[in-house]
């Protein structure tokens, strides 16, 4: 597999709090990667090391199979980022904020214009960035992101504070950045639900540790693994040995059984057959879990 | 750091439209002339007697000078280099720009080019200024000739180049200060406490060893002490390697550079 961002045994410590801890993301190139984690997990601190930002502690960081460190000025003129906040002089039109950046990675004047267009900013002439709202602000530093045109692009949380047209614009844009142009983006979020429709890989982290990496179908088949059928009966240890003994698996918790879930065909085969041995069924309940649920679950679990 | 260093200047050239620095580097310039010009029209006789000194231009350019030396120069190199090194602290531009290609010394060395060329442009507005200062009150008053005396191109230029040289210690310590806090409020408290600490030991033997006395220093004494002019050349000096080296340093040590 292809890695455009590959990191391994990454670890950071502000003073005596760990914020990182052996993340290994591997962010395989042309995908689009979001990379989720609960307020606090240490996305924005995984960013800023991966963007040379804040110096590496340990572990080893690669980007488009070469190492940071000695390949910085190489590496960014291929990256498009922003971190954390929109980086805007607010006395500065929204032009002369791309000239600044325009100056730094040698771009042509005519990317200016355009991606002023591709962010619907092109109309903003002489006003200041100070006084532009939230989401011009936002588009601005999108803008800035896709400047020089990089083969990667990391976002940290690019959504914040857009109007939900505004989220689902910008989503098709980098849908489009990625499909037609084959960018790879690197997206953090902490809705699991806002980039869903978005990305392909998924990195879960929380408490700076990697919880989950992979594809998003396989969380989607965790979320098969996770949905569980319910039982509650009057006599649920007789209940749990004719599920056994029909071949199915179930265990006890608390008041009610679990199982992992059959077919519509096994479902109606066991309500009859716990009918038949005069248990009273109160409840047959199918519980499906949606992603965000699984989400939550991962957090949630004792590490 | 060589190929981008022309573009990252540039950049730093764009970023200084409109801010209050920029704004303060022109009217700076102009002040000190504007307020001898408004003397001269208020009172003419005064321009006469300077005519008649024989030394029209030394005697005007000293006189700018005096007021320039003590305070407003070495407050004006303060405020400028604070302001414009706080901008990318209160845009929160650091990490933009530590993203870039531009590596640590391009940035460092740009900003500072920068800082360096707005005092030369202050410096300009300065000379400019006493140039007109020169030539108005004659067109307000048919009685006064114009100054066609000969100008003293060298004197203005040494001139110049000293106050420009003796700037540069304090200009490259307020730099080092200013880039390594958040908050404003450091810079400029630390700055301005230097600057009336320099002015507070001008008549101290040892006045030599304070960078923001410097140019008033040099006001009083040049000339007529040589031995005060050359410890001056060389702290100059040697505070200008002192704080370039360590402002480089500390810059680049940052463990954390947005
Ligand atoms: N400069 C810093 N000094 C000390 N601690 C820090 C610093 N930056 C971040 N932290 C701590 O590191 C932890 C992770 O922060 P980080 O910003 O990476 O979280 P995040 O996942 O981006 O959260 P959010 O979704 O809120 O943006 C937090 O506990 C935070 O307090
Ligand atoms: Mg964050």
């Amino acid at each position: 597999m292809d890695y455009c961002i590959e990191t391994s045994g990454l670890y950071h410590q502000f003073r005596d709090q760990t914020v990182v801890e052996d993340v290994s993301l591997q962010v395989p190139t042309r995908s689009v990667y979001g990379f989720l984690g609960p307020n606090g997990a240490g996305k924005t601190t995984t960013l800023r090391l991966l963007t040379g930002l804040l110096r590496k502690q340990r572990g080893e960081i690669q980007l488009f199979g070469k190492e940071l460190e000695k390949n910085r000025a190489s590496l960014l003129q291929q990256t498009g980022t922003m971190i954390e906040s929109p980086s805007v002089y607010a006395h500065l039109t929204a032009i002369e904020n791309l000239q600044v950046w325009q100056s730094y990675f040698r771009c042509p004047d005519q990317r200016i214009p355009d991606v002023l267009q591709t962010v619907g900013l092109a109309n903003t002439g002489s006003k200041k960035a100070g006084q532009f709202s939230l989401g011009m602000k936002q588009r601005l530093g999108i803008a800035i992101a896709l400047l020089h045109q990089p083969s990667l692009l990391i976002l940290d949380e690019p959504t914040n504070g857009l109007d939900p047209e505004g989220i689902i614009e910008i989503r098709n844009l980098l849908q489009q950045l990625n499909q037609e142009e084959g960018i790879t983006i690197l997206v953090s979020s902490h809705l699991l639900s806002e980039i869903e429709k978005l990305v392909s890989h998924l990195g879960i982290i929380h408490q700076g540790r990697l919880l989950f990496q992979g594809r998003l179908e396989e969380l989607s088949q965790q979320q098969q693994k996770f949905s569980r059928l319910r039982i509650a009966t009057n006599d649920n240890e007789r209940a749990a040995t004719i599920i056994l003994q029909s071949g199915l698996s179930g265990q006890i918790e608390g008041e009610k059984i679990y199982l992992p879930i059959p077919s519509n065909e096994q479902i109606a085969q066991l309500n009859f057959q716990l009918t038949r041995a005069g248990i009273s069924v109160y409840e047959l309940q199918v519980n499906r879990v949606d992603l965000e649920t699984i989400f939550i679950d991962l957090i949630h679990q004792p590490i | 750091m060589s190929t981008l260093l022309l573009p990252a200047i540039s950049a730093e050239w764009i970023k200084r439209r409109r801010t209050f620095s920029h704004w303060m580097v022109i009217a700076g310039g102009f002040f000190i002339p504007s307020i001898i010009c408004i003397v001269f029209l208020c009172y003419p006789d005064r321009y006469q007697s300077l005519q008649q000194s024989g030394h029209f231009w030394e005697h005007l350019i000293r006189k700018a000078w005096n007021m320039f030396s003590f305070f407003f120069l070495p407050m004006g190199v303060v405020l400028a280099v604070s302001l414009i090194t706080q901008l990318e602290f209160r845009s929160v531009t650091w990490k933009q720009l530590q993203a870039t290609p531009a590596s640590y010394p391009t940035i460092f060395f740009s900003k500072l080019i920068v800082l360096l060329l707005m005092l030369l442009q202050l410096f300009l507005l300065l000379n400019f200024g006493l140039l007109i200062a020169a030539f108005l009150p004659p067109l307000f008053y048919t009685d006064l000739s114009f100054p066609w005396y000969p100008f003293p191109v060298q004197y203005l230029v040494a001139t110049n180049l000293h106050y420009y040289l003796f700037c540069i210690p304090l200009l490259l310590l307020q730099y080092l200060i200013s880039l390594q806090s958040r908050n404003f409020l450091i810079p400029i408290g630390t700055g301005l406490a230097l600057v009336v600490f320099g002015m507070f030991v001008l008549s101290w033997r040892y006045a030599y060893l304070i960078p923001p006395a410097y140019t008033a220093l040099y006001y009083i004494r040049s000339g007529q002490e040589q031995g005060l002019l050359k410890n001056l050349y060389l702290f100059s000096w040697i505070y200008s390697i002192i704080f370039l080296c360590s402002g480089y340093l500390l810059f680049v040590w940052k463990k954390d550079k947005s």
